[in-house]
């Protein structure tokens, strides 16, 4: 049962991370996730990118959104290696939607900045990455409450102990279940 | 208001590619009949420009498989039958609003 938050810290305080040599504000009750893109056809995450944070926003309903400046500079990606699927309207601007991957690094437990051995985990965004023109939003990338749903990802906040954990369903299996009881 | 949809009109070909474009019309034109076969129904197809050409029940297989056929992206949707991802195709058909 892949773990892609594990036990993330959202704190009350307003943090700073530092992104491809840019400091980036993190807002009090913001969760982070670490993520990077690939093109839709690419079966592995590309080892040459770092990862890159994104706002989790269960309030934001498309899959992920990110603006051309972020994906040209953190995901090392030029808008053009992505094919367009389609375009939407939103805030008055004609944003693009294109097709790629989305891979979430996990990080280690109960550590903001500090990744997981493990390798990412691979999102599909059905209908596209919302890439918006240059402008106030978004302000980090957004993980939306569309990629959680798509991927049947379980996401529990615990909102006593400030912690996000994001995984993969528990999957049952009969035949481990009847080894244990009768074997 | 009349000018700035105008010139949306006029961007769109541009933008997002033809191949796409006449997916997404061929997908619409079928959904009905793709939706009453339990073949298709619940499952991804996709679609290289007008034509169907491949159906799985996998969406990252459904990826492999178009892309091991070398159909370009730019000219290839795939879609999962579905009333929900209909709904969205008709608003990325008429670039309507997000939410």
């Amino acid at each position: 049962m892949p773990i892609l938050l594990n036990r993330m810290l959202f704190p009350e305080q307003q943090g700073e991370i530092v992104v491809h040599g840019e400091r980036v504000r993190v807002l009090p009750d913001q969760i982070i996730v670490w993520v990077s893109l690939s093109r839709r056809s690419l079966t592995e995450a590309n080892p040459a990118t770092d990862p890159f944070p994104a706002i989790l926003d269960t309030g934001h309903n498309h899959s992920f959104a990110i603006t051309t400046r972020h994906l040209i500079e953190w995901a090392d990606l030029n808008p053009d290696e992505l094919a367009t699927r389609g375009a939407v309207r939103d805030r008055g601007q004609r944003i693009e939607l294109r097709q790629a991957n989305i891979w979430v690094h996990p990080n280690e437990s109960g550590k903001r900045e500090e990744f997981a051995l493990s390798g990412p985990f691979r999102l599909k965004a059905k209908q596209g990455i919302a890439v918006y023109p240059e402008g106030d939003f978004p302000r980090l990338p957004i993980l939306g409450l569309r990629a959680i749903a798509e991927n049947g990802l379980v996401l529990k906040v615990d909102g006593a102990r400030r912690e996000a954990t994001l995984r993969t369903p528990t999957r049952w299996w009969p035949f481990s279940l009847s080894r244990s009881t009768f074997g | 208001m009349e000018v700035v949809e105008k010139a949306m009109t006029e961007l769109t070909p541009q933008l997002v590619p033809e191949g796409i474009v006449k997916a997404r019309a061929a997908f619409l034109r079928d959904f009905p009949a793709l939706m009453a076969d339990r073949k298709t129904r619940g499952k991804y197809v996709a679609y290289h420009n007008d034509k169907l050409v491949a159906v799985h029940k996998d969406y990252f297989k459904l990826v492999q498989k178009v892309h091991s056929r070398n159909i370009p992206e730019h000219a290839s949707l795939i879609v999962e039958v579905t009333n929900e991802s209909e709904r969205m195709e008709q608003i990325f058909a008429v670039e309507g609003e997000l939410n």
